[in-house]
């Protein structure tokens, strides 16, 4: 298993490094430079170009790429953000915190909504229940995450107005309340995009744990647990549950990578200071070392989803590790 | 002496035919799915023909249906919003249409050499696609189309250059089934050309998987091209599809008192995509005959 883990993880290497080149390329095609960040009215155009010629920008394209991998892997220097006039790490990075807790609370939420709806659904088969969660299954999954999250606001927070349409504190809170307070106002801002995102994200799970209850159901060591008189409630408990639940840890990984495009979208219609809202922003501004930056660690963060998904898999179902 | 009619195996229309009769739910979506496409594709060109959608009026604020006499009112711009309707309807499904069915053509051709080939190829093209699918596609999609513009062209380009990847994947793993099958193997024996075996052997028994699957995607970019327009980094106002007109809605006081500027095309949206993924899960089941209901 440690051998299929780690001929796993130097795959990524490669990956990783292609992946370098193309959001390289891709800024290259992007207008502006390092430089554009520094650019105002005091700096005259000759001393641009001087400075191009001094950091190399007039190099050829090979010669400009090992020097713009270099300092990030060596000096952790993506560039500076020509919005904010600051290292684009650090804006980021004052981002990615909310960007995390945002994307926890809807994993946890998805999972809590889609284990019971799949466990219901598969045991029940056929009833009036199963047909009804597999409609809202179908609702979910024809539902534009941005339709959810606009009928969202309308109702919970226009014409209801249990939560806020936007951001994720409010600053009259975050100035005076106690951390507590501020903790809960978090929260109650986090509760209606997670919620948008869970109720969407529920729809591979539960057609999945679903089909893998009907198919336990019919195995073979179920049918002699009940040639034997084991009661049904524990048969489901003990042969059926346990075993249908195992597969699904493998797709977590799948779950992060689903749920980092979700965020994207719904920090964006609920005005949620996070990375994706940064890179909308961003883009609108033409910050593209911003958003260069930007694409590159979600392409990290779902190669590492991945990861795990194939490492679950591994440890979950021994029949892998043999290759 | 050929075999009497009866005994060729069913088609998959008429095995999807026979799955309906046991799924309300699939055959609600195939009637309203056939009402509502050749009411979009009839109603869009008499339209086109008779007003000019596209012809602007300002006004301050929307008008109401009740005070301008329409179906479904004015929006800002003094378009009526019902006419427009059907337009960006058949725009938004023209547009994915290509989308999908492009990324599968690139799909199929991957994915098919990749599972008919096995081995070094086999590594490589799906390590190529692996890493291809490792790029968040809908940032890349965005970046490239403020990069060259936002027109239908340049949408359907990168889009397809963006999601070909899991239909490859897809493709693979039903062209890697059918290689070990005995038919391949025999007909490998008799020396046939891999190509004629590709064309005239395999892919006819993957048709159903792509089929099936074809539909599902579907959905699913109407729901993407929906997503990116309405945050105005899909296409522009020049092009009316269902999201351009929901773009609206991103204004608080249009989402809150204005309804007819929004609310229609994400109906339509939604149910479209509920009737299309109806249709899609139930020619998934007829596919893959161990789900068959019947």
């Amino acid at each position: 298993m440690w051998k299929m883990i780690v001929r796993r993880i130097l795959i990524l290497i490669p990956q990783l490094f292609v992946i370098t080149i193309v959001t390289f390329l891709l800024g290259n095609a992007m207008p502006g430079d390092a430089l554009s960040g520094m650019i105002d009215p005091t700096v005259t155009a000759e001393e641009l170009a001087h400075q191009r010629e001094l950091l190399g920008l007039n190099d050829p394209l090979p010669v400009r790429y090992l020097d713009w991998i270099t300092s990030i892997i060596f000096e952790g220097d993506f560039g500076q953000s020509f919005t904010h006039r600051r290292p684009v790490l650090e804006v980021i990075g004052e981002r990615a915190s909310t960007t995390f807790w945002l994307s926890l609370m809807i994993l946890i939420l998805t999972y809590a909504i889609a284990i019971p709806l799949g466990v219901i659904a598969g045991r029940y088969k056929g009833m009036v229940i199963d047909k009804a969660i597999l409609l809202y299954i179908f609702i979910a999954l024809s539902m534009p995450t941005l339709v959810l999250g606009i009928l969202n606001i309308l109702f919970f927070s226009h014409n209801l107005g249990w939560f806020p349409s936007g951001g994720s504190a409010s600053a009259l809170v975050i100035a005076s309340g106690t951390p507590l307070e501020v903790f809960l106002n978090r929260i109650h801002h986090m509760i209606l995009p997670a919620m948008t995102g869970a109720i969407l994200g529920v729809v591979g799970i539960v057609f999945m744990l679903r089909a893998n209850i009907i198919d336990r159901t019919y195995s073979e060591y179920v049918k002699l647990a009940k040639s034997k008189g084991v009661p049904t409630g524990v048969i489901f408990r003990r042969h059926i549950f346990r075993n249908s639940i195992i597969p699904l840890t493998a797709g977590l990984g799948f779950a992060i990578v689903g749920t980092l495009t979700g965020v994207l979208f719904i920090e964006m219609i609920f005005f949620y200071p996070g990375m994706g809202m940064l890179f909308f922003n961003s883009i609108s501004s033409q910050d593209f070392a911003v958003v260069n930056t930007l694409i590159m660690i979600f392409s990290a963060l779902s190669a590492i989803g991945m990861l795990i998904s194939d490492i679950l898999l591994t440890i979950v179902d021994p029949r892998i590790r043999v290759q | 002496m050929g075999k009497p009619a009866s005994k060729r195996p069913p088609t998959l229309f008429r095995l999807f035919l026979r799955e309906l009769r046991h799924d309300y739910f699939a055959l609600f979506g195939a009637v309203l799915l056939i009402i509502l496409l050749l009411a979009i594709f009839i109603g869009a060109p008499l339209i086109n023909h008779f007003h000019d959608v596209m012809w602007v009026n300002p006004t301050p604020l929307p008008t109401s249906p009740a005070d301008s006499g329409t179906i479904l009112g004015l929006d800002a711009l003094g378009r009526n919003q019902f006419h427009m309707l059907f337009v960006a309807a058949r725009n938004t499904l023209y547009l994915t249409f290509a989308i999908t069915f492009l990324s599968y053509v690139l799909g199929i051709l991957v994915g098919v050499v990749s599972g008919f080939y096995g081995g070094r190829i086999d590594n490589f093209i799906m390590r190529v696609c692996d890493t291809w699918a490792m790029v968040p596609f809908l940032m890349m999609v965005i970046v490239f189309l403020i990069i060259f513009g936002r027109t239908p062209l340049t949408f359907i380009t990168f889009f397809t250059l963006f999601t070909w990847v899991g239909r490859a994947r897809l493709l693979r793993a039903a062209a890697l089934s059918q290689r070990q099958m005995d038919y391949i193997s025999a007909s490998k024996t008799l020396g046939t050309p891999n190509f004629t075996i590709i064309v005239r052997e395999m892919l006819p028994n993957l048709v159903d998987v792509a089929v099936a699957n074809f539909v599902l995607t579907l959905a699913a970019n109407v729901g993407i091209e929906t997503g990116l327009s309405l945050l105005g980094f899909g296409l522009g106002w020049d092009f009316p599809s269902l999201g351009v007109m929901m773009q609206n809605a991103t204004n608080p006081m249009f989402l809150q008192h204005f309804w007819w500027v929004w609310a229609p095309p994400l109906v339509l949206v939604v149910v479209l995509m509920l009737c299309v993924n109806f249709v899609g899960n139930a020619l998934q089941r007829v596919a893959d005959p161990k789900q068959r209901l019947v």
